[in-house]
């Protein structure tokens, strides 16, 4: 199990290096924008920073062999102008490894918040991602669970029909399209919850009320979809040979079901949760920047709109990572809890 | 040869059975046996899949919904006369309409509430045409607005509001004062006018250049009466020459919305009013800026009386109805000429006569002449019909309305949605196709290659789509073949993985040696014998990839890298977006047909799979 555990960690740092190191060279060749509507002083600033990290060379005069110079700055009350070319890409990348691994420095934003670290504008926007999305998942694992067993023991009659139509229709619908119907109806039209985020300055309750609506557009699909896998996973057990020697030897349907079907059933549903738990730290960017919620999807959009490569990313790297770590998890956690199972090995 | 046999029945009397040779005769000795045809049709699988396709009724129903709406797609952007191309002028945000003009229900008219009435012309205030507004429903009420000063109306407080910062209104007007002058205030301030503002201490000050001279600093609230000459007896003289007045709040510590309201402010100096410091009525005080406001905060006008109006409007009789339209002579000659109407310059107005029913003019009103610098010019003023001149036979229904553009959108909506629809397709053609011969070569041959190739698909499943996409989009640019490459970069993966386990399932059959044996090519046994047993689980498997491409549409049109310049479904949600306050007729339409059209793709989808696996049927 440990050489396992390794394997998959040591394949996950693998495909996350190649995967950022593919979008970072990717990104280089982009045409970098230099910080636009700035004064000239923080324009200097940003470009001095990113001269003694390694990414531009500065001379006060004109070099051939590198290209148009990507900025040239003249400062009010001095006569010389400086002038900024890009290093080679290997030699940016060079850097900007080395800024990972010594300082933890994933870069500076140039249009979004000119000047500051990339990753302090991640670690802003974070909490209120990952507290949008806590909530959701507390809110719809039981409750997607739940209405799985109702259906499940009630398959085919009039509860499972209800339940497995209705589960049918939401899941259908995009969370997009569940947001904006929600802020038309109960923000405009019946005024009972806030339109977008609350603001910093708006009351407690205000900005308790302003977690209904992303929530709920939030959880709506994920209640669906645990509630569906519950059913099918339950059906399942509930018609294996087991369940059927549990019945027979005297056990009354309840107690099948609490010790039997539900612990069985729990094997694969328990790791998908768990998934789901690392997953909605990557959130729903749509959702956030329909909302206004300044988490790390509305950053995302904001850079990519912005075209704040650099910032861009870390974006893209979290998202990533994220992707990598809940995969990884669902795969070990299958492990744990079935140990007949080991996705991914060889036959 | 004869045997007797005997038995006894149930009440215990014995019966004889007598059998002699003749008893026993050949029933078939001049019969030829064959085996008798089936009574039944026979069935093949893709029938047997229909019949039961056609029982499941929820997927009967979405499949014909689906078939609604494509036809739909199809014709409607055929059939419907308006222009979807560019911009359309004077057709801006017409409502949806079905039904004619006051009927109340999707009859195109938009109902105004809180519109500022203007007595004097007993309408409401603002460029609103009196045509449109339907008869009768104009109906005026008293009431209070925020904010904006406005002409006709009175009272209300200055509120001195702000996002927990400090904040200040000021006089306009400077004001000198001796030391020894006796001061006395007396105000109104509430704190609790608008619910969402905390109540804060403020201030009273006489301010000069950056000096503050403080009066009065209190969180008592209601009406006030107070004596402040102490606190100027010891200033200097400079400092009260030419001073302004201060009323404001003081920062707090968290970013709250923190606010109090001002009334009835008077400023008395050895008992007389300074005008320059005082007011009484708060909108007159802002609208003649006797007070001053620092507008970027929270501070303004707020409560202030005034009469409003409600009423019904009527956009598609000002886009659509009679105007006047001035015509020069040379024009209506054309007009005349082309038979178009009748009409003697000599005789004037009375012998204007419309001939043709697409004539835009209904009526002359008069001929004017006009001479200037020598040079007589003639112009005929002349009533037309808007709709005529813009090319309808009859006045335009617009069913969902039209957007900031002017556009009709039951035609963008449904070219959105055919757009959508043929990428959809297209783009799962590609991958299906794609996924399939890749999940082939890796299934079939295994091994190295399989190793080779799942390590590929590995890496490039770990890479979140949306990230593939912006990457490929922002390298590439925004152009229609690149945004297809780009969704059909992931979209395969999961085709293949079930072709994969499809073919390493079939690979060691019996019949496939069979096959190899007799020397079937590596070709033929792939397409002959393998992927026909494996066709229906991965058809099966495939067919939510519609749903699953118009959503990815969508959700690329509201990060910005969508499709640029075609109609889409993603494309028309995301950039009416801005209009979920004020229009939402533009949103509710194309995001529910989306709605509708994927629940139906899923439930037909669902169909199909029990249809053609029914063992499948039941799990999700």
């Amino acid at each position: 199990m440990t050489k396992y555990v390794i394997k998959r960690v040591v394949l996950a740092f693998i495909s996350l290096f190649i995967i950022l190191t593919l979008t970072f060279l990717l990104m280089k060749t982009l045409p970098m924008d230099i910080p636009q509507g700035t004064t000239p002083e923080v324009k200097l600033a940003f470009l001095k920073t990113q001269v003694s990290n390694g990414y531009l060379i500065e001379s006060t005069s004109l070099i051939t062999g590198y290209g148009n110079p990507i900025a040239s700055v003249k400062l009010l009350n001095s006569s010389t102008t400086y002038y900024y070319y890009n290093r080679p890409i290997m030699d940016q990348y060079g850097s900007w490894l080395k800024a990972i691994f010594t300082r933890w420095d994933w870069g500076t934003s140039y249009s979004v918040d000119v000047g500051k670290n990339c990753m302090d504008i991640i670690l802003r926007g974070l909490p209120y991602t990952i507290k949008v999305n806590v909530i959701a998942v507390i809110i719809s694992v039981p409750l997607g669970i739940l209405l799985g067993i109702v259906a499940a023991l009630n398959k085919n009659k009039t509860t499972d029909n209800v339940i497995s139509t209705v589960v049918m229709i939401l899941i259908s619908v995009p969370s997009f399209v569940l947001i904006t119907f929600m802020i038309m109806i109960f923000g405009y039209n019946l005024k009972w919850l806030p339109t977008e985020w609350p603001k910093s300055y708006h009351s407690l309750g205000q900005k308790a009320l302003g977690y209904i609506i992303p929530v709920i557009a939030l959880s709506l699909g994920a209640i669906c979809g645990y509630c569906r896998f519950t059913r099918a996973e339950l059906c399942d057990v509930l018609s294996s040979d087991y369940l059927l020697l549990a019945r027979t030897k005297g056990l009354t349907k309840r107690q099948a079901v609490i010790r039997h079907a539900l612990r069985n059933a729990m094997v694969p549903i328990l790791p998908s949760i768990l998934a789901e738990i690392i997953g909605v730290l990557s959130g729903s960017m749509i959702l956030e920047s329909l909302y206004n919620i300044p988490g790390i999807g509305t950053v995302f959009i904001d850079a990519l709109n912005k075209r704040d490569y650099n910032l861009l990313m870390v974006d893209m790297a979290i998202f990533t990572m994220i992707g990598l770590l809940a995969s990884i998890v669902l795969d070990l956690s299958y492990g744990f809890l079935d140990p007949r199972i080991r996705m991914g090995e060889k036959k | 040869m004869e045997q007797n046999y005997s038995y006894l029945d149930s009440s215990n009397q014995q019966h004889d059975i007598v059998l002699n040779e003749d008893s026993f005769k050949l029933k078939q000795r001049d019969q030829v046996i064959h085996d008798t045809k089936l009574s039944t049709k026979p069935t093949t699988f893709i029938k047997d899949a229909l019949k039961r396709f056609a029982k499941s009724k929820a997927a009967l129903v979405s499949t014909i919904i689906l078939g609604i709406i494509v036809l739909l797609s199809l014709i409607l952007p055929a059939a419907l006369p308006f222009d979807t191309t560019g911009k359309v002028s004077g057709t801006q945000y017409l409502p949806p309409k079905i039904f004619s003009a006051g009927t109340g229900f999707w009859d195109g008219t938009k109902k105004y509430k809180d519109i500022v009435y203007n007595p004097e012309t007993e309408l409401p205030d603002g460029n609103y045409q009196v045509s449109a507004i339907l008869n009768g429903s104009l109906s005026t009420y008293s009431g209070t607005i925020e904010n904006t000063t406005n002409k006709f109306a009175k009272g209300g407080y200055i509120r001195i509001g702000s996002s927990g910062k400090s904040e200040y209104v000021w006089s306009s007007s400077t004001y000198t004062l001796n030391p020894s002058d006796n001061i006395e205030l007396s105000y109104e301030i509430d704190s609790h006018v608008l619910q969402q503002y905390d109540a804060v201490p403020y201030y009273v000050a006489l301010s000069k250049d950056d000096q503050v001279i403080e009066l009065l600093n209190s969180s008592q609230y209601g009406q006030n009466t107070i004596d402040v000459s102490d606190k100027i007896s010891n200033v200097d003289a400079n400092l009260l020459e030419n001073c302004s007045l201060r009323i404001g709040i003081n920062a707090v510590d968290d970013e709250k919305m923190i606010g109090v309201f001002v009334k009835n402010f008077s400023f008395k100096v050895n008992g007389s009013n300074v005008s320059e410091f005082s007011f009484d009525d708060a909108n007159s005080a802002l609208l003649n800026k006797k007070i001053s406001i620092n507008s970027a905060n929270l501070s303004g006008l707020s409560q202030a009386e005034i009469t409003l109006c409600s009423f019904t409007y009527d956009p598609y009789s000002v886009a659509y109805g009679s105007l006047e339209y001035i015509y020069s002579k040379l024009d209506f000659e054309k007009l005349i000429e082309s038979g178009d109407i009748e009409y003697d310059f000599d005789v004037g107005i009375s012998s204007f006569k419309a001939l043709k029913d697409t004539c835009p003019i209904t009526d002359v009103i008069s001929q004017d002449v006009e001479s200037a610098g020598g040079i007589t010019v003639i112009t005929i003023k002349t009533i037309v019909s808007s709709y005529k001149q813009k090319g309808y036979k009859t006045m335009p229904y617009h069913v969902f309305g039209t957007d900031a553009d002017g556009v009709d959108m039951l035609k963008y909506v449904f070219e959105g949605t055919r757009n959508s629809l043929a990428i959809a397709v297209i783009i799962s053609a590609i991958c299906f196709i794609f996924g399939l011969c890749f999940g082939a070569i890796e299934g079939y041959f295994g091994g190295t290659v399989d190793l080779v190739m799942e390590r590929f698909v590995e890496i490039l499943s770990n890479i979140p789509s949306i990230i593939l996409i912006t990457l490929m989009v922002l390298k590439m640019g925004q152009t229609f073949s690149v945004f297809m490459l780009a969704m059909c970069m992931t979209g395969w993966i999961s085709t293949s993985g079930i072709t994969r386990t499809q073919f390493y399932r079939f690979k060691r059959r019996e019949y496939v040696l069979a096959s190899r044996s007799l020397g079937a090519s590596d070709t033929r046994l792939i397409f002959k014998h393998i992927l026909p047993n494996s066709l229906g689980t991965i058809i099966t498997s495939s067919v939510l990839m519609i749903p699953g491409v118009i959503y990815s549409e969508a959700t690329i049109a509201y990060l910005g890298i969508g499709l640029s310049g075609k109609a889409s479904l993603g494309n028309i949600l995301s950039t009416n977006q801005v209009n979920i306050a004020s229009n939402q007729y533009l949103l509710i339409f194309p995001a529910a047909l989306l709605a509708v059209m994927l629940i139906c793709f899923n439930l037909f989808g669902n169909g199909l799979r029990d249809a053609l696996n029914p063992s499948l049927k039941g799990s999700e």
